[in-house]
């Protein structure tokens, strides 16, 4: 909008109508003072100010108005029929003015002097308004960068404070940053650690991580520039993602020198005492070897001389003292107790003959039983005992072994049978699947379970443990006979072929042995 | 009545002593040559006539039982005589071992005198088919 101050009616009439003609909007004020009021309440583009007024002058209205922030940049023409010396113009000019034009005034220059003021002054409101967006926008920026600025340093306050050396590299694997652990550390911001030789390889592989995306972690030596040493740390390296996109990575290196030396400390404990370990188990098996070694060597020998004593005392007995009934009983006490450490120096020797490693063939259990019962014919005939064997399978195991197993089973039932009662022994067995004593039948199970049953004296079973131990003797009964090594022979002899035992049993009411034994060894 | 000759090997006198006490009243019809260690054993067979039955110790110093049991059956002109081993052991890897090296049988030493004869015609008697089992424990 343009503005026409004139005291003149018929000016601002004239002025106004050849502008509306032209399409540019017109107001008017007909003083000085009327002028002034209007510009504070709207904004005009131009402003045609007449010099000659009463009260105020047109100079002193521009100078008022160009004094007014709101108003300082609206362009102003003055207009004058009347002061057309140069000095007026100048001091219309030196007021502000953007033009003086004198009267009269032709209305085609005025028009297009108007219009081009009038699109420079449009043009200079636009620019204020760019300049005023572009202001704002600075501001925005600022203010942006102010909060990145402060969410910058939270997180290098954050980095600061971590325990850890850390450092920031950007996506084409810049570094960053680094935090104040590492200048520390390696006394030097413009140089990555030095890595001890052994990790050669960890900058291809971070290499290969970054490539792929990918978060990486090593332990690492690095070499401390004081001290010119190389402690352990964990170097790891992790994306950041925005929106799904790596934006950085954030480096550590977590100092494990502690927790390695400790380690290491432990480590070489462990290896300390895995070869104490290894050296006492090794003295123990040349010390059990020793002593197997010993008792084979004891009752062998021994049983020579023992046998001697017995033969002698036999001899003795039989030729000369059956007449003397005084000296017999006496005599036959020293039979007895000759015949039972023979006895025992023959489970003895039994039991040491059973070795650390046994040579697993297949063997027939029927014909070990076979011979078992051939061997025990006169015990069995003794006592009338009835013995039913189920046909037995063929596993692979030590003849021998198997043989002195199921002597010594057999044999036991016969030594602890009840005096009264004919000795019932039943021997069955079936396959399982697993070394267990409560695993079900299974017709190709690679285990074998037997079972050997008897209608004796029994036992209690709480000294069940103490059963399978050497020299262990629950019957303290004459009747039963035996050294008490018989069932420690047999659980040696199950544990060698990787086998397990066990027993039920109730006072009076027989006894039934139940082992597991593997088909075939591993 | 043909007199019977066999020989026995074995170092220890003791033992020599219960083995010749043990043929008891049959011993008239017996003559049993002694040896004290296997290398004499090997010479006595060297000459005829050749003993009916050789009874061996297995523990001896210098050549065992073994020793001597596999020389004789690898020589063809004594192998047919039969050797029963005589020993303490009744260890079953002694009795295996017996039978492979073609031993008549075993004879475990007694306790006691057992009369020893009565096995010993036993041995002799069932000697020809003795091989067809796996082992003969006269013992029994």
């Amino acid at each position: 909008m343009i503005l026409i101050v004139d005291d003149r009616p018929e000016n601002i009439f004239a002025l106004k109508s050849t502008l509306e003609l032209n399409n540019f909007k017109v107001d008017s004020a007909l003083s000085g003072e009327e002028a002034l009021h209007k510009i504070l309440k709207k904004n005009y583009r131009l402003i045609i100010l007449d010099v000659q007024m009463p009260e105020m002058d047109g100079f002193e209205v521009a100078e008022m108005i160009l004094s007014y922030s709101k108003s300082k940049d609206t362009p102003i023409i003055f207009l004058s029929a009347i002061s057309k010396e140069k000095k007026f113009i100048t001091k219309g000019y030196k007021a502000g003015a953007i033009d003086y034009i004198t009267k009269p005034v032709d209305p085609d220059i005025l028009l297009l002097k108007v219009a081009s003021i009038y699109a420079m002054s449009e043009q200079k409101e636009e620019l204020k308004k760019m300049q005023l967006i572009l202001l704002e926008e600075i501001e925005a920026h600022k203010i942006s960068q102010r909060e990145l600025g402060a969410k910058n340093e939270e997180m290098q306050s954050v980095m600061e404070s971590m325990p850890q050396m850390a450092f920031i590299i950007n996506k084409v694997g810049e570094v960053e940053y680094i935090n104040k652990k590492w200048i520390d550390y390696i006394g030097d911001v413009k140089h990555f650690p030095e890595l001890h030789p052994d990790n050669k390889d960890t900058f291809q592989n971070w290499n290969a991580a970054f490539k792929s995306d990918k978060e990486f972690s090593e332990e690492v030596k690095l070499k401390e520039t004081n001290s010119n040493s190389y402690k352990h740390f964990i170097l790891k390296i992790i994306p950041v993602l925005q929106n799904n996109i790596i934006i950085k990575w954030v480096g550590t290196f977590t100092d494990i020198e502690q927790q390695k030396i400790v380690h290491e400390l432990l480590e070489h404990k462990v290896e300390e005492r895995t070869s104490e370990l290894v050296k006492k188990n090794e003295e123990l098996v040349a010390f059990n070897y020793e002593l197997q070694q010993l008792s084979w060597a004891l009752s062998h020998d021994l049983k020579e001389p023992v046998r001697k004593i017995l033969t002698y005392a036999n001899l003795i007995k039989d030729r000369y003292l059956q007449d003397n009934e005084r000296a017999l009983p006496h005599f036959n006490r020293i039979i007895e107790s000759s015949e039972r450490i023979a006895s025992l120096l023959n489970d003895l020797l039994d039991f040491s003959r059973v070795p650390g490693s046994i040579i697993f063939e297949e063997v027939s259990l029927n014909e070990v039983i076979k011979d078992v019962i051939s061997d025990l014919e006169i015990q069995i005939e003794q006592r009338q005992a009835v013995i039913k064997i189920d046909t037995l399978p063929n596993i692979h195991a030590s003849a021998n072994h198997m043989r002195q197993l199921f002597q010594n089973l057999v044999n036991n039932a016969l030594k602890f049978s009840k005096p009264d009662e004919i000795p019932l022994i039943n021997i069955s067995s079936y396959n399982v699947g697993e070394l267990s004593f409560n695993s079900k039948p299974a017709v190709d199970g690679k285990f074998c379970r037997f079972e050997i049953l008897d209608n004796g004296i029994g036992f209690d079973e709480k000294f069940l443990d103490k059963i399978f131990l050497v020299f262990q003797r629950l019957n303290n009964n004459n009747r039963a006979e035996g050294t008490g090594i018989g069932l420690a022979i047999v659980k040696k002899i199950i544990e060698k072929h990787h086998g397990i035992i066990t027993a039920t049993s109730k006072e009076n009411e027989g006894a039934k042995f139940i082992i597991v034994l593997p088909v075939k060894p591993n | 009545m043909a007199l019977t000759n066999i020989l026995l090997i074995d170092d220890d006198k003791d033992d020599q002593f219960f083995f010749i006490e043990d043929l008891g009243k049959d011993k008239n019809n017996i003559i049993c040559h002694v040896a004290d260690d296997s290398l004499n054993g090997l010479q006595f067979i060297k000459e005829k006539p050749h003993p009916k039955i050789i009874f061996l110790d297995l523990n001896m110093p210098q050549m065992n039982g073994f020793d001597f049991l596999e020389v004789v059956k690898n020589e063809k002109n004594v192998k047919h005589i039969p050797v029963v081993i005589y020993t303490s052991s009744n260890h079953h890897t002694d009795i295996k071992k017996a039978e492979e090296f073609k031993a008549l049988g075993i004879l475990t030493k007694p306790n006691k005198l057992t009369n020893i004869s009565e096995r010993l015609d036993k041995a002799l008697g069932l000697q020809f088919f003795f091989y067809n089992r796996n082992y003969y424990n006269i013992n029994q």
